[in-house]
This record gives structure tokens, sequence and C-alpha cells, in this order.
């Protein structure tokens, strides 16, 4: 019986001490900082676009108390946490979840992308290797089906492919896959034994793998392999130092969720999607929306309480 | 009487602390599966595991005009977005890995789309092949003369557009992949390939250690250094793997990039320092006794060893396999490098591939994390240690010679 009270009591003391909660009703609250890593695209197509640029690739130059993380983690502390401010991709917005904020004025919607209003946003851009010679007797095959893909890209099919996993294209414009194919002889043949190599940002993953599956039907059945580990491999795999064909990362299309930079030189390289960025926080702060000024300096630490931002 | 009630008040104490510490200690293990479990287990299914990853794309059209095919006998749960003038019907559901899709819910006896043409597929005579569009198909995408449509525009949405249409382009179906069975094979390739060359090498170096060499400073040396080894992260190994097996491989038997082999060949490493140390532990408890009554009845010493130490260490020797084989089992960082973190079917040893772990890696990655499935595919990770646990212990216990 005594065992059983003092289980019973520890028990309860362990409950009462995960329960404990503390209630704020005033909206002022120091703002919390969230950003993506320096290796991440959406981090680079973000503090570019806000106009910040040294915080590219460098922490220190953040307000104070700023914290790291992934995705997942910053879409799960805005709905936690009422003063947490972060940023996504629009395809991940969840309005029903947590507050996407007016940037300047200008909703994050696809259609405010798509007519230039929304300013907060970034490019999808794929590169091709400049070299195949190294694949020998396939070389010639393997750069036509890489050329063949990103027309695919650009035609009436793999924009509505791109749409459908997220990517933001212009779905009125593209040619049919139909008139751009006969641009394309290497399509008509059996490209079953062929492995083309698809990699680069993971931010482009999910769309990249919903158009390969079509691209593969309409090329003479090419086996697609996708390998994303980040927009910086994107290079390193095809013209980089990763692109030797006995290389982990090498790949025949990089893809990157930012601008190449000019220390990634390439012959070949294109857009192929827009993406927006959505400043995010609580769906409890009552801001809708917010200046690239504003949005500035919260993430330098010019302002860091919501009340200086309400006023 | 006073000193007694202390002390009992005092053991009390005690022990309430170490029921509230413990209590902690079950409740957060019992919060982090049921957390897991709850998430995950509505995606578990046979179809899941056995399932493809890679999804089949087919691009359908009709020749034929509209017709009007009143609804009848749909007898589906989900609602029925209809478009009698084609005789097919769309539902609003999910896929295997989650995520919202619109599948094909009824297609009406006389509907075109019974006989509807495939767009790339041709017989021997060139003539395009007839598809039969069924319940069950996802939508990815179609081209109608009026407009697109898109899966993600809903049910709804494309039965309408569908309506409208007076000549359908094109429709793509998609069966959806995301299954996980080439991961999960790839993930028993490598417990089978690296306890396959590490059980041996370590092993042996154990039985060196421990009953062969002399203990001198030199011996010592390395076995304070097989200690160190233990502690290394995994990602160096995993640059190990990149930096010196893969050209290897590459060189050797012309595997390009990564691979499943070269991944088995630096786990083999990272288990090696554990599977040493745990069979040295086992030998180190077996009583000289026995040692010296083998060789006093007459055996020598590779007798002795083979025939009586190393059977009677076995259930030590196989708990450091056990210890292994989570290792390999929970190897992320070192196999991004060593196998590479592309999603196949068909596993071919000399070519890239990806771990169960690794595939919790990748869905986790990218703008969109589908923590779901990463819960299911961590549920099934948990079935195979369980799986591997229990026929290790079975088989301890149909080898084991040992005395206690």
């Amino acid at each position: 019986m005594k065992k059983f009270l003092i289980l019973l009591s520890s028990l309860t003391l362990v409950v009462g001490l995960t329960a404990c909660e503390t209630a704020d009703d005033s909206f002022a609250g120091s703002i919390r900082v969230y950003t993506r890593d320096t290796s991440s695209g959406t981090r680079a197509g973000f503090m570019e676009g806000i106009g910040f640029d040294e915080a590219v690739a460098n922490d220190a130059v953040i307000a104070a108390g700023f914290v790291i993380a992934g995705n997942l983690d910053q879409t799960n502390a805005v709905q936690i946490d009422p003063y947490a401010v972060g940023y996504v991709s629009l395809s991940t917005l969840d309005t029903n979840l947590f507050r996407g904020f007016s940037f300047n004025g200008v909703e994050p919607t696809e259609a405010n992308v798509l007519n230039g209003t929304y300013a907060l946003s970034r490019r999808f851009n794929w590169m091709l290797r400049d070299d195949y010679s190294v694949y020998g007797a396939d070389a010639q095959a393997y750069e036509q089906l890489s050329l063949a893909f990103v027309a695919y890209l650009g035609s009436r099919e793999g924009k509505a492919s791109i749409a459908q996993s997220g990517g933001i294209v212009d779905l009125s414009t593209g040619e049919s896959w139909n008139t751009l194919r006969s641009q394309h002889p290497i399509c008509a043949q059996d490209n079953s034994r062929l492995t083309l190599k698809i990699g680069g940002s993971d931010s482009v993953e999910s769309i990249a793998k919903d158009i390969s599956p079509g691209f593969s039907t309409n090329c003479g059945n090419v086996e697609p392999e996708h390998n994303h580990t980040g927009s910086s491999n994107g290079f390193r795999g095809t013209n980089g130092d990763a692109s030797a064909i006995d290389d982990g990362l090498s790949i025949h299309i990089g893809f990157a969720s930012r601008e190449f930079k000019d220390t990634e030189p390439a012959r070949r390289k294109g857009v192929m999607a827009i993406d927006a960025i959505v400043v995010i926080g609580h769906l409890d702060n009552p801001i809708e929306s917010l200046t690239k000024e504003q949005v500035k300096s919260i993430y330098d630490g010019t302002v860091t309480d919501w009340s200086e931002l309400i006023g | 009487m006073n000193n007694k009630a202390l002390r009992q008040r005092q053991d009390n104490f005690v022990r309430g602390v170490i029921y509230t510490l413990g209590s902690i200690g079950a409740l957060v293990l019992a919060t982090i599966i049921w957390y897991v479990v709850s998430n995950g287990i509505g995606l578990v299914s046979l179809d899941l595991i056995m399932g493809d990853s890679r999804t089949f794309n087919t691009d359908v059209y009709v020749e034929t005009a509209p017709g009007n095919y009143p609804l009848e006998g749909y007898t589906g749960e989900l609602e029925l977005f209809y478009s009698e003038r084609w005789g097919l019907g769309f539902v609003d559901t999910f896929n295997r890995a989650g995520n919202e899709a619109v599948e094909i819910g009824y297609v009406h006896p006389d509907s075109p789309f019974n006989q509807s043409l495939d767009k790339n597929g041709f017989d021997e005579f060139g003539n395009h092949l007839v598809i039969e569009v069924r319940p069950g198909f996802t939508i990815e995408k179609g081209f109608t003369d009026t407009a697109i449509f898109l899966g993600r525009n809903g049910a709804e949405q494309i039965a309408t557009i569908v309506n409208q249409a007076n000549v359908i382009d094109e429709i793509s179906i998609q069966s959806r992949g995301d299954g996980i069975r080439g991961s999960l094979i790839t993930t028993l390739y490598l417990i089978g390939m690296t306890l396959l060359i590490a059980i041996p090498i370590g092993v042996s170096t154990a039985i060196y250690f421990n009953e062969i060499a002399k203990r001198n400073r030199f011996t010592n040396t390395i076995r304070t250094m097989v200690d160190l080894l233990t502690g290394v992260p995994s990602i160096i190994y995993g640059l190990l793997g990149a930096a010196l097996f893969i050209p290897l491989l590459n060189n050797t038997i012309q595997t390009a990039g990564g691979s499943v082999i070269s991944g088995a060949l630096t786990l083999a490493v990272i288990l090696l320092p554990t599977i040493i140390k745990s069979t040295e532990e086992a030998l180190k408890v077996i009583s000289n006794d026995l040692r010296q009554g083998s060789l006093a009845l007459g055996a020598s010493k590779t007798q002795t060893i083979f025939k009586v130490v190393v059977p009677s260490a076995v259930p030590g020797i196989l708990t450091g396999v056990l210890l292994g084989v989570g290792r390999i089992i929970g190897e992320s960082a070192a196999l991004i490098y060593a196998t590479g973190a592309a999603i196949k079917d068909e596993i071919i040893l000399t070519e890239r591939s990806t771990s169960l772990a690794v595939h919790i890696w990748t869905v986790m990655q990218g703008e969109k994390p589908n923590f779901e499935l990463a819960s299911a595919i961590a549920i099934i990770i948990l079935g195979v240690v369980f799986v591997m646990n229990f026929v290790i212990k079975l088989l301890a216990k149909r080898l084991s010679k040992a005395m206690y």
C-alpha cells in the first residue's frame, strides 16, 4: 500500500511538472528569430530578398538569440511560440496552422508571385555538365537525354507537373511536348538501359521527383535516379570537384534553389520554376503585413520586440 | 525508536527519488514510442513495405467524342465527382505516403476510357496500346481542349473541367511509388555483408589479443587504440569510406561512385572495435581452468582455442554482434557518403542505394518533410531490430557451450 502511494505521488509530481504552462494576454514580447542554416538555398533567397546580403553566409550578423532550424522545426515553432518569426517556401505555407505575413502589403499567393507583385521570391535553377565525354560510348546519349530533360521542363507537360508539386510556373505558355519531342530524337529510342542522374538542391527534390516519371515515359523509358543533397552539390556534382564519374555525388543535371554563384560556372543553365518565400508567425500574432525594411530590422536585431512593429 | 523512524523516513525519501526518476525515464521512453507509433501506424502496410518507390507514369488519351453516360451503381464510400459526358468519376483520397491525391473512383461501363490509348506505348505493328482506365488510378495532370487540370486541384474541380471538355488530349495517370522495399532490402544486405566481413576479422583479432599475443607495450598500445576507435563519430568513418573504399572499388570492380559494397565495408570498419571489444571481454571471463583442463587432456593450443574457449564465449560474441546490428540499422551519416541517398527498387550491390535510416533522412529533407512516412519507416526499423534480436538470441542458445 505504501509503495503504491509513493508511486502514485511521484507520478502526479511528474505529470504536474509537465503540465505547467504560463499564459500571457497582451501581445508584446521579444521576437524569437528562426533561420535556416547557411547551406540552405531558402536562406540565401530570403536574405537577399530582404536586402540583408551579409547574412547569407554569416550567422554572426543576425539578431541576438536567433535559432537555426529546418523547415519542420520552424513550422512547429510558429505554432507553439507566439513570438516566433521564421520563413518557409510558399508550398509549405498552411494558413490554418500559422500566419504567412504579407510582404510590402502583397499577400503571398501564386498569382501574386507570377504577376511579379510579391517580391520575396527566388528561382529554382538547373545546370548541365559541360563534359559528358567521361561516359565513353554513352556520352552522346547522356548529353542528349539531359538536354531533352531540360526541354521537357519548359514544355506544357513539364510545367503542369512542376505546378502539380508546388513549383510556380506560368501554365499559359509552354509548347506541347508532342512538338518539342521532334527536336530530341533520342526520346524516340529505347533508353531503358540508361540511368539519368538528377541531384542538387533538396528543396527541388519533390518537384524533380514528380517530373521524372512523366519524362521517363515520354523519352524512351530512361531510368531517373535522384540524389538530392543540397544546392551547392548541384554545381559540385555536374562541373565541380565532385563531378568525376566515380564520385558518389556525380550527376547529369544539377539543381539549385538559389542563383548559381560566379564561382559555379556552366555552359548550359536555366530556370525551372519560381518559389516564393513567406515570413511566418503565430496565428495569435495580430500583425498581418510586414515591409522589407521591417523584416530586415527583425533579422539584423534593430527591432527586438513585437510591440515596436504594432504602433 | 526515534532512530528507526528517522531511518525509515530517509529510506522512503531515497525510494521516492528513485521511483520519481524511474517513472520519468519510463514516461519519456513510452512517450517517444507512443508518438512514433501513433504518427506512423496509419501508413504501415504490406503495400508500403513491399511497394516500389518509383512512380510509374502513363499518358492516355481518347479519340472519341463525348457522349452521355449517366452514373449508375457507384458503391464506393468516398464522395464521387462525376463527369456524365465522359463517364468518368473522381474521388479525393490519400496516397501511400499520406499525401492528398485524386483517384479515379468510377468508370462507366460504356465510357470511352475503357478503351483509352497509351500515348507513348506501341504494339509490334506501331499502334498505340489500349489501356483500360480503372478505379484506383491516380491523376497527376491532364490537358483538354479548354483547360489544364492538376491533381492538386481536387476531384470536384477536375470533374468540372473534364465535363466541359470536347477533346481530352492527355491524362497522366500514375501508380504512386513511395514504397520502401528497396531500402528494406538494402538494409538487410548491409547487415549481412557487414557482419560477414566484420565478424571473422573482429573475432580473430580478439582471439589474437587475448589468447595468443603476449602482453607487452606494443599490444597494449594497439588495445588502447581499438578502445579509442569505438568513440570516433561515424561521419569520420563515412569520409574514410568515401576517400578509401569508393575509389578502391571503382578501380577494382568498376563501380561508379558509392555502392552497397562500399557501404558494407565502411560499416565493417565501424563495427570492428565494438566486436573486438565485446569478444575480448567474453574471452576474458572464461575460467583458466577450462584452458588448462583442455591442454592437460592433450589438446593443442589451437584446438583449445577453437573447441573449448571460443564456443564458451559465443553469448558474449553474439552480444557484440547484436550491438553491431543496431549500429548498422541506425547508421546514417556514414552511409550518405558511402552508399548515397538514392532510393532504388532493384538493388544492385555495385550501385548506389539507400538504407532505411537514410530513407528517413531523405523523407525529412526538403520543403515538405513527411513526418508520418518517417514514423512509419521508424516502426519498420523497430520491427527489424526486434526480429534480429530474436534471431540472434535463438542462435546464441543453439551455439552456446557456455558454462554459465
